[in-house]
């Protein structure tokens, strides 16, 4: 330790305040104690699919010989950590007999692959409206390792939702949400029945909120003592307040008074946060604080959705997209490496994304000669030159999640190991291919270590299901809820099915992961 | 057909009437901002009754009001209102009993009051001020600021609305902020308790700035302008009447934003007011760009907006025709009748919905037939000619096919696709609309007549009203609030009045479980 950290541990220790801070700053030591570190579980979502022949290896087997194409080739330093996976479909549902299930759409997929459920039903033109908990949420409140309600340890957040983006065509919800919890059921109404986790975009809201805001002046033990005895007794009226509304409402309110309740004591952790700074160990350190990103809505009118482009006219070196986005993921780690948080989505962008990117990327013009286009109206094209335009967005998602990846392989954790061996990562896509939304063989990696039983180095290519496969009409594929099931016991969570009788046909990957 | 009943609830502030509610209560000049970047359900043109308070939120609304009280700091003697005379303490527990009335919307019962007076004690530790402050903290982060409560009298048979949900209710209704201390007052005599005392409440409220601002709002957002400008690119070749320069989509949209308002408001406060003249009237706002795109005379400065009106020939009808909603409603390229007979199907008519197609579009026959055709016209004629299609279709085309004079941006054409316009359909909608109509103005004129609009109107003030999409058309309670306004003055007040007077408003099922 340096003598800085010491100093700091001790001002903890002498203030006072750590009598108000409670169990939740200690779990890092806790877990230094035992040389253990805590499981975690990420969803990195990119858009839009890919171009199958572009991202996996040739050949149609398992091997752990096999290269990378262009597309995921920014993933090979990862390679000892990494298994990809072939010939998971999508499978869409719905609980309206007869009705749109959301396949082949963006809207239906980012629900379908993240819930593995039937969906509600549609709402206007294509937004899915989500009939079930994600697969984050689902492990969250299940798992007695992951920080949630189950848990022993818990974490002072119980799970994060970030995004670089979330403009989306129509300004409909299901494209740009990645976690949902579970709905309201004997709402009739789809669109209130639904309870998505929006993802904020902002990546100094979340440092302020997981970090705590910028204090400015230091204070000193017995003005933080003060101030936190004030935050405390403002926090114990709105609970005391919150307790008062529950017996006045009925049944159907009381899951927006938990909810409310977890948001609480979660600004509760976030003020101790802020005005007491993280203790931590040596890997727990707070990043430094993010600027601000001038987010418009892309200046359209009336629109509250959040992003910035990858490009902007005059600007060709300043990409606000890419520096959100990593900045996000970043944060993800800083989280996990405090244990503030053990579960996280991050999404690029929006299923339908109106990133913008030049016309010219890398050498590769979109057909027309525009000098600029958002990712998703071209992307239904078949014309050549375009699609190798989009190979290149492509290529740049893949880039920047391997960048970001590598930063999680290197970071210390509390075991002194890599944390990446102590995380499984799955990263996604809502379709498979891109310009007809088939969703086959949608693009997967799962991303861990020993650890988290996972043994990386591998190409698994998934034969034996009853689902057709990329090339021609037959079957071998599996439903993507295939992945769920096998990751869940990882977790110590039991979840021996998932949806409907056709999304977890076939039960989990024989291969995936290995024996605890 | 009864509406479906509304249960007991608690209704979360939308974040723009957080904002306006604290800056009404901190009396500041505008509200703080509120951090809302994962955005929220853009559907519903009410706030929506579902959503909560998750951690994000709630951090961004502890750092809204953190913002406020910077801002309020100097003034916190002012706000705590101490007297001559008054001890500290005395001063402190009238603050707290005054403004938490104000803040919880009803008065504080005793154990709220000593609780606060402790959080207030807690910042007296450093100063009289911070511990003014704490209190404010406090309450505008507490849930009962932060609901609504719509949870009527314990006990009682039918759950009516409390005299202080009323006031709320009302003051959400038409200010979108929190109650202001006249109608606490009236909520605290009894004089809410009274149908006749809630109308003198919505009359002394209509006459005030704040609801003007606030109902154009709510039109603007019942046709949706908003939310549908917000994500359409037009094709180039439509802007060809403007140079280059002046071709930047976000700035376009924007302006036609602006120009829709002030039509509305232009109807609705400085007009004839009447509601139907939402769909007669031939009057459009224009800047110099506007102007230019399409063809109205202009003699302003270039940014200014002026009145003005569209050519008789044009047959203009209103809304219907207004170019922010014709561009928010059509295609990129195309008119697309499908999506504006929907427009004119659920938004100007409010008819049954008809369900989408399904699998339909996947059928290899329609598939390839559609694909065939390439004018708007000749797809809806195969719509309206085969078996599969024509069920809905001909419910929805027809009023789109009267809008065809009107471009893909909302510009007049007699030419599409190298063919002259027809904008005739034939109708069995009403004794108006029977048989065959020529144009907008004569469509527009037909739905006034038998009064489709303000029936549909009627629904949609009341959907606002309970904060949820009444989908089926006229049931009774609609009904009998559209019969009250018809037999009125026809003006936007009267509507608002005979929604917010009508009893299912305040009436809900259930209680305690």
């Amino acid at each position: 330790l340096s003598s800085y950290k010491i100093a700091r541990r001790a001002f903890l220790r002498g203030s006072g305040a750590v009598a108000l801070l409670g169990p939740l700053l200690r779990n890092i030591e806790a877990f230094a104690q035992t040389g253990q570190a805590p499981k975690r579980f990420l969803v990195i979502h990119h858009p839009i699919g890919t171009v199958l022949d572009r991202w996996r290896p040739a050949g149609n087997a398992t091997t752990n010989e096999f290269t990378l194409p262009y597309i995921s080739a920014p993933y090979e330093p990862l390679r000892p950590n990494l298994v990809m996976i072939d010939g998971l479909n999508i499978v869409a549902a719905s609980r309206v007999a007869a009705g749109p299930t959301g396949d082949k759409t963006h809207e239906g997929g980012m629900v379908a692959i993240m819930t593995g459920q039937p969906t509600l039903g549609r709402i206007g033109q294509q937004d899915h409206s989500a009939g079930g908990a994600s697969i984050d949420q689902i492990l969250l409140d299940r798992s007695p390792v992951l920080g949630g309600a189950a848990s022993t340890m818990k974490t002072p957040f119980g799970s994060l939702q970030l995004a670089a983006d979330i403009r989306s065509d129509r300004s409909e919800v299901s494209p740009r949400v990645l976690s949902y919890r579970a709905p309201t059921e004997g709402q009739s109404d789809i669109n209130l029945a639904r309870k998505p986790l929006y993802p904020d975009t902002q990546p100094l809201n979340v440092y302020s909120r997981i970090f705590g805001a910028a204090s400015g002046v230091p204070l000193d033990a017995e003005q933080a003592a003060a101030l936190l005895a004030r935050k405390k007794s403002a926090l114990d009226f709105m609970r005391s307040d919150l307790a008062r509304l529950r017996t006045l409402v009925p049944a159907s309110e009381k899951d927006k008074l938990d909810a409310h309740a977890q948001a609480i004591a979660s600004l509760e952790a976030t003020l101790q946060r802020t005005i007491v700074p993280v203790p931590g160990g040596d890997q727990c350190v707070k990043p430094m604080a993010p600027m601000t990103f001038v987010q418009n809505g892309n200046g359209q009118a009336g629109s509250t959705l959040s992003g910035a482009d990858y490009y902007t006219p005059g600007q060709p070196d300043f990409h606000p997209h890419e520096l959100i986005g990593r900045a996000q993921l970043a944060m993800i780690r800083a989280a996990f490496a405090c244990d503030l948080v053990r579960t996280a989505t991050f999404m690029w962008s929006a299923g339908t994304n109106w990133v913008v990117f030049p016309g010219a990327l890398n050498g590769k013009q979109i057909t027309g000669g525009a000098e600029s286009s958002p990712h998703h109206p071209p992307s239904h094209t078949t014309d050549p030159a375009t699609i190798d335009w989009i190979t290149e967005i492509h290529r740049f998602y893949a880039e920047q999640t391997a960048a970001a990846l590598l930063e999680f392989q290197a970071q210390i954790d509390v075991d002194g190991g890599s944390m990446l061996d102590n995380t499984v990562v799955v990263v996604l896509s809502e379709v498979g291919r891109a310009y007809d939304h088939d969703f086959r063989n949608v693009p997967l990696l799962v991303l861990g270590g020993p650890k988290v039983l996972i043994a990386g180095g591998r190409f698994l290519s998934v034969s034996g299901g009853p689902l057709p496969t990329a090339s021609n009409a037959n079957t071998g594929n599996r439903p993507t809820n295939a992945l769920w099931l096998s990751l869940a016991p990882i977790f110590g969570v039991d979840l021996p099915s998932l949806g409907s009788a056709s999304q977890d046909a076939g039960g989990p990957l024989p291969d995936l992961v290995s024996p605890a | 057909m009864p509406l479906e009943p509304i249960p007991t609830r608690l209704w979360r502030l939308s974040t723009t009437q957080f904002s306006n509610s604290v800056r009404d209560l901190l009396g500041m000049t505008s509200g703080p901002a509120v951090n809302d970047t994962g955005g929220s359900s853009e559907y519903a043109f009410f706030s929506d009754t579902a959503v909560g308070v998750d951690d994000t939120l709630a951090f961004s609304l502890y750092q809204a009001v953190q913002a406020a009280l910077e801002e309020v700091r100097p003034r916190i003697a002012e706000l705590a209102a101490c007297t001559e005379g008054q001890s500290e303490d005395q001063c402190a527990e009238n603050f707290v009993r005054t403004f938490g009335a104000r803040a919880f919307r009803r008065p504080l019962d005793a154990s709220e009051l000593t609780e606060l007076l402790g959080v207030y004690a807690e910042g007296r530790k450093q100063t009289f001020s911070t511990g003014i402050e704490s209190v404010i903290e406090t309450l505008l982060q507490s849930p009962s600021f932060l609901y609504r409560s719509e949870l009527g009298t314990p006990g009682a048979g039918e759950t009516v609305l409390t005299p202080y949900e009323t006031a709320t209710q009302l003051a959400y209704l038409l200010l979108d902020s929190t109650p202001d201390p006249e109608l606490i007052a009236a909520a605290g005599d009894g004089r809410l308790s009274t149908p006749e005392g809630i109308a003198a409440q919505i009359d002394r409220l209509l006459a005030t700035d704040g609801v003007r601002s606030n109902v154009d709002r709510i039109v603007l957002d019942w046709f949706g302008v908003r939310q549908a400008l917000s994500k359409t690119t037009k094709s180039a070749v439509l802007l060809a009447s403007l140079s280059e320069a002046d071709r930047n989509q976000a700035h376009i949209t924007q302006e036609l934003l602006t120009a829709t308002r002030m039509f509305i408001d232009e109807v609705l406060w400085q007009g004839s007011r009447r509601v139907d003249d939402l769909v007669l009237s031939r009057r459009v706002f224009v800047n110099r760009r506007l102007a230019t795109l399409y063809g109205v005379p202009f003699s302003g400065l270039p940014a200014q907006f002026i009145g003005a009106d569209f050519p008789e020939a044009e047959q203009r009808a209103g809304i219907l025709t207004q170019p922010g909603v014709l561009w928010a409603v059509s295609d990129p390229e195309v008119t697309s009748i499908v999506h504006r007979g929907l427009y004119v199907h659920n938004d100007i008519l409010c008819l049954d919905p008809v369900p989408s197609p399904g699998d339909l579009l996947e059928q290899p026959d329609i598939k390839a037939a559609l694909a065939m055709l390439s004018t708007e016209r000749d797809k809806s004629d195969y719509r309206m000619n085969t078996e599969l299609c024509a069920g809905c279709h001909s419910e929805i085309d027809p009023f789109s096919l009267i809008l065809e004079n009107f471009d893909p941006i909302g510009a007049y054409r007699t030419i599409a696709d190298g063919v002259p316009v027809d904008p005739t359909a034939d109708f069995t909608l009403s004794a108006s609309l029977m048989g065959r109509v020529t144009g907008a103005a004569a469509f527009a004129q037909g739905i006034v007549n038998d009064g489709l609009f303000t029936a549909c109107a009627t629904q949609k003030i009341a959907s606002y009203a309970i904060g949820r999409s009444i989908r089926a058309r006229a049931t009774c309670q609609v009904r009998d609030a559209h019969a009250r306004f018809s037999a009125g003055d026809g003006t936007i007040q009267s509507l608002f009045r005979e929604v917010a007077v009508a009893s299912f408003v305040r009436t809900r099922v259930g209680g305690v479980n």
